[in-house]
């Protein structure tokens, strides 16, 4: 049990129970994601259950690298349950966060948390080690977020054997540490759909609704503090492949190779990547990188002004484009108006961030969806489609959607805390809105015409848009497959960002497509070798080389990224530029450093073919819940409307092959095809060995994964896929 | 934080933020730089005895923290910093590389 801690901690709200589950009887799905969906397997009898049901089940998981030195896996949080936000239904469904909460859950000594049922008045969850408690939480029900977590670390403060140890001595039973806590803000007291856990300044749980999950079991706050050791199998191996890592695959600023390579053309992302932040403004000069725990690069930072402290990538993306589309001279939204015109978006917001001048409202804004507990992703998908719907004079004082929002100044601070507020409070059309822009746009009437235009970004299960189905195969597919917006950038950094940004601006990427295409389909163990796998043309795009692509991308996330929880920014690591020979350490980092802490003798591929198990096994539940492959379908406008990129005057670049020679290719402008794609599917049901009529889980394939009882459970219910249909190809 | 899961690691073979001799404090929510404070104990050996580690420790040697620390934020010093004598401010290890990614150095 190297690695894990032990115990499970099993919480009730309605009868306020507090037990413990033994981890060993889980350990065979290797942490994280995998555990959670066996859990919820086990404990959610009826699959077909709401979100807001109290017979819910929200598992919060860590794996047995959390709280170790594994570089870029120590923090990672797994969570998983019935969500609320997407539609028709809402899917069993999993987000998740870094920060410090699941290393300081493994100092306390769990693996693990389950919340079943539902209070019946506010409370919170203090966790000291093993002293856990259900506490009242009526006096913060009503507080944001941080304020929440503040209080709380105030409260367990007082106890001076957490955060007040100030001289050393031999009791191991002290610490320095604050709490880590999770924390729901207003939204999700309000059941808004769009309400994220937020843990810490900046680290959010923000897909699924868990934060409105959480509201409806009246669950306020997960705080835990502990002073437990983690045993490792291999501690010499561990900090040997730790400085492995650091010396062959990590970016050194004191040194001057390394910044100098750090140009347009080695722009670096993933793990070989500067302390840069991945916020999109203009990062405050008054700075430091923010990384979390036991990470060796540092995707934030905080600020002199304490103003958008730790908010990244989405966060910091949703409003700083309105906000220098309002505060940027006269030229720069002279730019902006023609660039809109010729529907180039992204370049607009590029240009906008070099030469355009921005105020604080960005950060505020991010600061008010952390504090207020709101899912930036669907604000800033809405607040476009907010935009759009107030340009065509749909929306306003006295329009068809009556609204009293000063739309004039949006990417002002009084617009931000204007609409924050609506949605967290449900006030006037806020109460649309908080049911995420989907439903809002449903409820306004607009959902049929605006979802086959396009107005509307919401490719899969009514949930916002982030790489565009229609060009990134591998994310469409895995989104439309699954249950949410996947969120795992394995190839598109690689593949298309950092050629792009090279290509952009005029410079020759670090690597030639022909380069990136041979170095990654080497690592794409069970099925490497096969460089057509990375062929985005649309020639290929329903090829059985793709079927390939998309079930190594489910498996490889399942396992290595969800359950033993390597961070998405970082992992896969594929081409690297720090590396001698520019290729990366996936393939070999990853069971490296699982076995050094666990002990086990996992290969890579072993890892690949629990993420397959874990997948089945996540399908099933779906199945369960009542999807058909009939209803596995994209959104109207990926059919209908052509794909024009939203990068620089639509130079989308991807790689492909043409007359035998790999190219990136600025993608032309397409859509899907309806047709091909069910053909497509039922490629890929028969790939996984799932019944091609149905998409449901086969006993064949169960059986052969060692889940009989997933398959009796699937017969029993009249929903297992018929052996005779499939045939893994 | 990976200096003291290093620290931890090499010297007891386990990982414990509570079994290291450095301590660092964060505090999400303060303004930069009063977000992160830290604290030492005198236990610390300079790694001249880590039982979980082979490299050379002590003062001509190596340090845990010092090797795994990403940022370059901890290093070994004869000279008390100026600042620190004077009860303010912190040791200053940002280089010109922090500078030409876009970091206060001064």
């Amino acid at each position: 049990m190297n690695g894990f801690v032990g115990k499970i901690l099993r919480v009730d709200l309605t009868t306020k129970s507090i037990t413990t589950i033994d981890t060993q009887k889980y350990e065979q799905w290797g942490g994280g994601h995998g555990i959670g969906s066996a859990l919820f397997w086990d404990l959610v009898k009826d699959k077909r259950i709401d979100g807001f049901d109290a017979k819910n089940v929200v598992t919060i998981m860590t794996s047995p690298l959390s709280g170790t030195l594994v570089p870029g896996s120590a923090a990672r949080t797994e969570i998983q349950g019935i969500g609320v936000q997407s539609s028709p239904i809402g899917w069993f469904t999993r987000s998740n966060f870094g920060g410090r909460f699941s290393p300081m859950l493994k100092f306390a000594g769990w693996d693990g948390i389950v919340i079943e049922g539902s209070a019946d008045s506010p409370l919170w969850l203090d966790i000291r080690d093993d002293d856990v408690q259900l506490r009242d939480a009526r006096t913060l029900w009503g507080k944001d977020t941080w304020e929440t977590q503040q209080q709380i670390w105030n409260e367990v403060g007082k106890d001076k054997r957490y955060g007040g140890w100030e001289e050393p001595s031999d009791d191991q039973s002290q610490c320095t540490q604050r709490p880590a806590v999770i924390a729901i803000g207003q939204s999700g007291e309000n059941l808004c759909r769009v309400a994220s856990l937020v843990h810490d300044a900046g680290h959010g749980s923000g897909q699924g609704g868990f934060g409105a999950v959480w509201g409806s079991k009246k669950l306020k706050a997960v705080s835990v503090i502990g002073t437990g050791n983690i045993t490792i199998a291999d501690p010499k191996g561990l900090i040997d492949a730790r400085l492995w890592a650091k010396r062959s695959y990590s970016f050194n600023v004191d040194d001057p190779e390394h910044v100098k390579e750090l140009n347009s053309t080695t722009f670096s992302l993933g793990f070989g990547a500067p302390a840069l932040p991945g916020s999109l403004w203009h990062r405050p000069k008054e700075s430091r990188p923010h990384a979390c725990i036991g990470c060796h690069s540092s995707c934030r930072s905080r600020h002199g002004t304490g103003l958008g402290n730790e908010s990244t990538c989405a966060t910091s993306l949703m409003y700083a484009p309105l906000d220098l589309r309002l505060h940027s001279g006269k030229v720069t939204r002279a730019i902006f108006w023609l660039l809109d015109r010729f529907g180039q978006i992204g370049a607009a917001f590029g240009l906008a961030l070099l030469i355009g001048k921005q105020s604080p409202a960005a950060y505020v804004a991010s600061d008010l969806t952390q504090k207020y507990g709101i899912n930036s992703v669907e604000l800033m998908l809405g607040l476009q489609y907010l935009r759009d719907l107030y340009k065509k004079g749909v929306i306003g004082p006295g329009k068809e959607i009556a609204c009293d929002l000063p739309f004039d100044q949006m990417g002002s601070i009084d617009f931000a805390e204007k609409i924050t507020r609506m949605i967290a409070y449900r006030e006037g059309i806020g109460d649309d809105m908080a049911e995420g822009f989907y439903r809002a746009a449903k409820r306004w009437g607009r959902l049929e015409e605006d979802i086959h235009t396009g107005l509307l970004r919401y490719p899969c299960w009514g949930l916002p848009d982030h790489y565009d189905a229609r060009a990134h195969l591998e994310w469409g597919y895995g989104s439309i497959l699954g249950d949410r917006d996947i969120n795992e950038h394995d190839f598109i950094f690689p593949l298309h960002l950092i050629p792009c940004l090279a290509k952009w601006q005029k410079k020759i990427p670090p690597f030639s497509a022909q380069e990136v295409v041979e170095t990654i389909s080497e690592k794409l163990v069970p099925y490497e070798g096969d460089p057509l796998m990375l062929d985005f043309s649309t020639e290929n795009m329903y090829s059985q080389h793709i079927v390939k692509l998309v079930a190594w991308h489910r498996h490889y996330s399942r396992f290595w990224k969800q359950s033993a929880l390597y961070c998405n920014y970082l992992f896969a690591d594929f081409c690297n530029p720090r590396a001698r020979d520019k290729k990366g350490l996936t393939g070999e980092g990853e069971p490296k450093f699982y076995n050094a802490v666990t002990g086990k003798n996992m290969t890579f591929a072993d890892g690949m073919e629990l993420g397959r198990k874990i997948w089945n096994l996540d399908n099933a539940i779906w199945t369960l819940q009542g999807r058909h492959r009939d209803m596995v379908h994209f959104a109207p406008y990926i059919y209908e409307v052509p794909f024009k990129g939203v990068g620089s005057l639509s130079k989308y670049f991807l790689p492909a092959k043409k007359n035998g020679t790999w190219e990136y290719r600025a993608l032309k402008a397409r859509q899907h095809d309806k047709e091909k794609f069910e053909a497509w599917k039922t490629a890929y049901y028969q790939f996984e060995g799932w019944d091609p009529r149905t998409g449901w889980p086969t006993r064949k394939t169960l059986d052969s994964l060692g889940m009989e009882y997933v398959a009796d459970e699937l017969q029993k219910n009249g929903r297992l896929g018929s052996d005779e249909e499939e045939g893994r190809s | 934080m990976t200096c003291m899961l290093a620290c931890s690691l090499v010297h007891e073979g386990k990982e414990n933020l509570s079994l290291s001799r450095i301590q660092v404090i964060q505090s999400s929510f303060e303004k930069y730089p009063r977000d992160i404070e830290t604290r030492y104990v005198e236990s610390c050996d300079l790694c001249a005895e880590t039982p979980f580690w082979d490299e050379q420790g002590g003062a001509d040697g190596k340090q845990a923290c010092v090797e795994a620390c990403p940022l370059g934020a901890v290093r070994l010093s004869t000279e008390i910093s100026t600042n620190l004598e004077k009860g303010e401010g912190e040791v200053n290890f940002r280089g010109e590389g922090w500078k030409k990614i876009g970091y206060p150095i001064d």
